[in-house]
């Protein structure tokens, strides 16, 4: 029986090698009989053009490349591709490397074989990866690509490239010469001022093209200090009020700046935020779940490393009876980090998150592997996964609509409770 | 330390709501004992894989972790490691009703406990 067209998987195999890129190509083509469709990339730069001209159905990718680092590449290819299985490929395999590619998106990471074996083996684990489909919903899936993260991938690889980026009808363009960004252009805008704008833009779609000369080149300076210093305009953008720019030419950009999203029917007025009555409603289930948990009978307490908890329930924490003893060894609790995101991993509401991008990505990555877990089996949709680790607590609850994290810990008594007769 | 956990999940009464489980050890192998074919062992498998995953993850993000609980519309997933780094995955009802909560909770601390036979 041939394998039709449509059923070959398309695999994209990355690594700075091109001796282990050739032979790859050789024998998984030869193991997959033709049922692979394998191309390859020298570097991100390449990988991602490929990413952008071929519906890949698996990228593997050699995070130990030169240059560009591989566990922030992977994490873009997480935002731009949510829909792609991404297998680390690579000679450099250690739990804390595991652990984080894992925790950037990696459904999969393995070791690069060095028999015939070991390449009948990798095929064999790539091949069942590759038949898994994602299902729809929020995949964690991610804050948009940052147009940032894309132009530093192209300036490190050293590349030369247009990113074309589109906003509702306006198109812009930044043109980047080996390595370096040597224009922009936006409507009437050129150089700086258009990159600047760009960059400012908090939705839109972006593509990379084949480099082409400019007409003329307008901006000079590293990529570095660009970089840095359309991230200060748009920190100053954003934390004006009524989200108006305007700048030293009294240019009035949009206040109504266009989301991101891929369908045409949001709306393009300034990006949503959820609805208050939808955020409280979120975060208080949340709450309810993290406050009452200490009170609960139903199940056995926690059971800690370092504070032993009696396997008895709570002799009684009600709430209408205040003036009953409240169990010593079952700790108040008091919340300590809130976090809410969109479906995109847009932080909607923060209360004292220490590093909001790493509770982000751990949503995403609960997301993914929630999914994961659940394949073959008929468990329905997921709605949260619950942690215990000693005295601390975290709920991280995942919907269509966003995520919800909370953390909580024993809250220090400040007061004696005694025990009943 | 195998040995003495097989013999422990042979000893040990099933306990009501309990729809599967399975121990996966740190040389990524697995015991697995379902009770339903809608929890195959293939697929319980991929599950504890996923699991350990999880564990390690978190460890990275200094957030050590004993007990997870992974709340579907179906069924509920209970994980607790130890600190030799074997885990315990349980897949049970999600209808607390059904579940004999004391009686896990008690298997879940005496997993943890398990010790090396003598000798």
């Amino acid at each position: 029986m041939s394998t039709t067209a449509l059923q070959r998987r398309r695999i994209l195999f990355l690594d700075d090698d091109a001796a282990f890129l050739e032979m790859i190509e050789r024998v998984m083509g030869a193991l997959s009989n033709a049922s692979w469709e394998i191309f390859t990339a020298q570097n991100t730069g390449k990988a991602l053009a490929t990413l952008q001209d071929n519906t890949m159905n698996m990228v593997v990718v050699d995070v130990q490349m030169p240059v560009v680092d591989g566990l922030q590449f992977l994490t873009l290819l997480n935002r731009r591709h949510p829909n792609l299985l991404k297998a680390v490929l690579t000679g450099f395999a250690n739990d804390n490397y595991r652990a984080a590619c894992l925790s950037s998106g990696a459904e999969m990471f393995l070791e690069k074989p060095k028999t015939t074996e070991g390449f009948e083996s990798l095929f064999a684990t790539l091949n069942e990866l590759v038949k898994w489909q994602p299902e729809e919903g929020f995949r964690g899936v991610l804050r948009r690509v940052g147009l940032p993260d894309v132009l530093q991938m192209e300036c490190l690889s050293r590349n030369s490239s247009i990113l074309e980026v589109t906003a509702r009808k306006a198109t812009g363009r930044i043109f980047i010469k080996d390595g370096a960004i040597i224009h922009a252009v936006f409507g009437s805008r050129t150089g700086e001022e258009a990159f600047n704008y760009l960059l400012a833009l908090k939705g839109g779609e972006f593509k990379l093209r084949s480099f082409a000369e400019p007409p003329e080149k307008t901006i000079e300076g590293s990529w570095e200090f660009l970089l840095m210093e359309a991230a200060r305009l748009r920190d100053e953008i954003e934390s004006t009020a009524g989200q108006e720019l305007v700048s030293d030419t009294t240019t009035v950009i949009e206040t109504e700046i266009p989301t991101v999203e891929a369908a045409a029917s949001e709306p393009a007025s300034a990006e949503p935020l959820v609805a208050e009555e939808q955020l409280n409603v979120s975060i208080e289930s949340i709450f309810q779940r993290v406050s009452t948990d200490a009170r609960e009978i139903e199940t056995a307490p926690i059971e800690t490393e370092m504070a032993p908890v009696t396997a008895e329930p709570a002799v009684a924490v009600q709430e209408d009876t205040p003036e009953d003893f409240v169990d010593v060894e079952m700790p108040r609790r008091k919340i300590d980090e809130v976090l809410v995101c969109s479906s995109h991993g847009d932080v909607l509401y923060e209360w004292q998150c220490r590093n909001s991008d790493v509770w982000v990505n751990f949503l995403e990555f609960v997301s993914q592997k929630s999914r994961q877990a659940s394949q073959g089996l008929v468990l329905g949709r997921f709605d949260r996964l619950e942690i215990q680790s000693g005295d601390a607590r975290m709920i991280a609850h995942i919907s269509a609509n966003g995520g919800t994290l909370v953390r909580s810990s024993a809250a220090v008594s400040d007061s004696i409770e005694t025990k009943p007769e | 330390m195998k040995d003495a956990i097989k013999q422990w999940m042979t000893q040990t009464p099933r306990v009501r709501g309990v729809l599967a489980y399975g121990v996966r050890f740190t040389d990524k192998t697995s015991i697995n004992e379902t009770y339903s074919r809608d929890f195959p062992i293939v697929a319980l498998e991929n599950t504890w894989r996923c699991i350990a995953d999880a564990y390690q993850v978190l460890t990275l993000h200094r957030f050590p972790v004993a007990r997870m609980q992974w709340i579907y519309e179906n069924a509920v997933l209970t994980c607790v490691r130890r600190n030799d780094g074997i885990i315990l995955g349980l897949f049970v009802t999600p209808n607390r009703r059904e579940l004999d909560s004391k009686e896990l909770e008690r298997q879940l601390t005496e997993f943890q406990s398990i010790r090396k036979s003598a000798g």
